[in-house]
């Protein structure tokens, strides 16, 4: 899990390389109302972070969309107590949509602890259905192919 | 701004030199940044003169933390680094993909690769050092 703690004047810079729709989450870590988390595909354990809010990114979408996983592509155990652990969980499923982004900074903001999964849409039901067991109703939006994005 | 790697293996292929550093050594051959290898003494190293540049701390295959560094070197290096990317796990070329973007809009870097032993220590030397630097802990 890769934890991030950019300075203000850094926060361009890291969204220049994130990408722009990063920017409203690397700017409240900037200066720190929430702690910003990336998770890419490992099999290895990880933490849930600490310090509240946070804001996890599970990145399920690597650049050849035949290397997305799903929720195999993480250890299980951990991605379960994430979800627990998380108030609110958004599932990406298509192209990038910064208002979802914009939408968990503002949680964040407010003190909810989030959780965005960006996947690939042949995951998506595999995601929604894992979401739906190890942590019932927290699944807020959904963005699949086809769709701008829907609350769940 | 040109600039010669520091030490030409860098640039050698996967099992003599991991390749996940490659969107970082395309930016050092193509001459953009410098490039410091820092390795644990008795090797001693000197502060790049030029910036923006990329300072890859070895510390992975047999970790021994900070302390077996050069540490008034390493002290200089690291102050100077805008950016440092602490990695805990074996690093991929996604993180030196971030980084190269990083380093391209004109910002120094420090990859310390390193293990979970002494991963902590790193953090704590880093947030001491350099306090004002844009961290990422992996």
């Amino acid at each position: 899990m890769n934890l991030f703690f950019p300075t203000p004047a850094m926060v361009s810079v890291f969204a220049g390389g994130l990408g722009n729709h990063m920017r409203p989450l690397l700017a409240l870590a900037a200066h720190r109302k929430c702690l910003l988390a990336l998770q890419d595909q490992e099999r290895a354990p990880f933490t849930v972070p600490s310090a509240r809010p946070w804001v996890v990114i599970i990145g399920d979408d690597p650049a050849d969309p035949e290397t997305s996983l799903g929720p195999q592509g993480f250890h299980t155990g951990s991605l379960a107590a994430l979800m627990r652990a998380a108030t609110d969980v958004t599932i990406i499923a298509c192209e990038i949509i910064p208002e979802l982004y914009e939408r968990q900074a503002v949680l964040a903001a407010e003190g909810v602890s989030g959780v965005i999964i960006e996947t690939r849409p042949q995951h998506a039901d595999a995601w929604m259905a894992f979401v739906a067991i190890v942590a019932p109703g927290k699944m807020r939006m959904a963005a699949l192919l086809g769709s701008k994005s829907g609350a769940a | 701004m040109a600039s010669v790697p520091a030490d030409h293996r860098a640039c050698l292929p996967e099992g003599v030199r991991p390749k996940f550093r490659l969107p970082v050594l395309r930016l050092v051959c193509e001459g953009s940044i410098g490039l410091v290898l820092i390795r644990p003494q008795p090797e001693h190293f000197r502060p790049p003169s030029i910036a923006p540049f990329v300072a890859i701390v070895e510390d992975r295959l047999v970790s021994r933390g900070p302390d077996a560094f050069d540490l008034p070197a390493l002290r200089v290096v690291t102050r100077r680094a805008q950016g440092i990317m602490v990695l805990t796990r074996r690093p991929t070329i996604r993180d030196y993909a971030l980084m190269a973007s990083v380093i391209s809009a004109g910002v120094t870097v420090m990859m310390i690769e390193t293990g979970h032993v002494h991963g902590q220590d790193w953090r704590d030397f880093v947030h001491a050092t350099a306090p004002t630097a844009s961290i990422i802990v992996r």
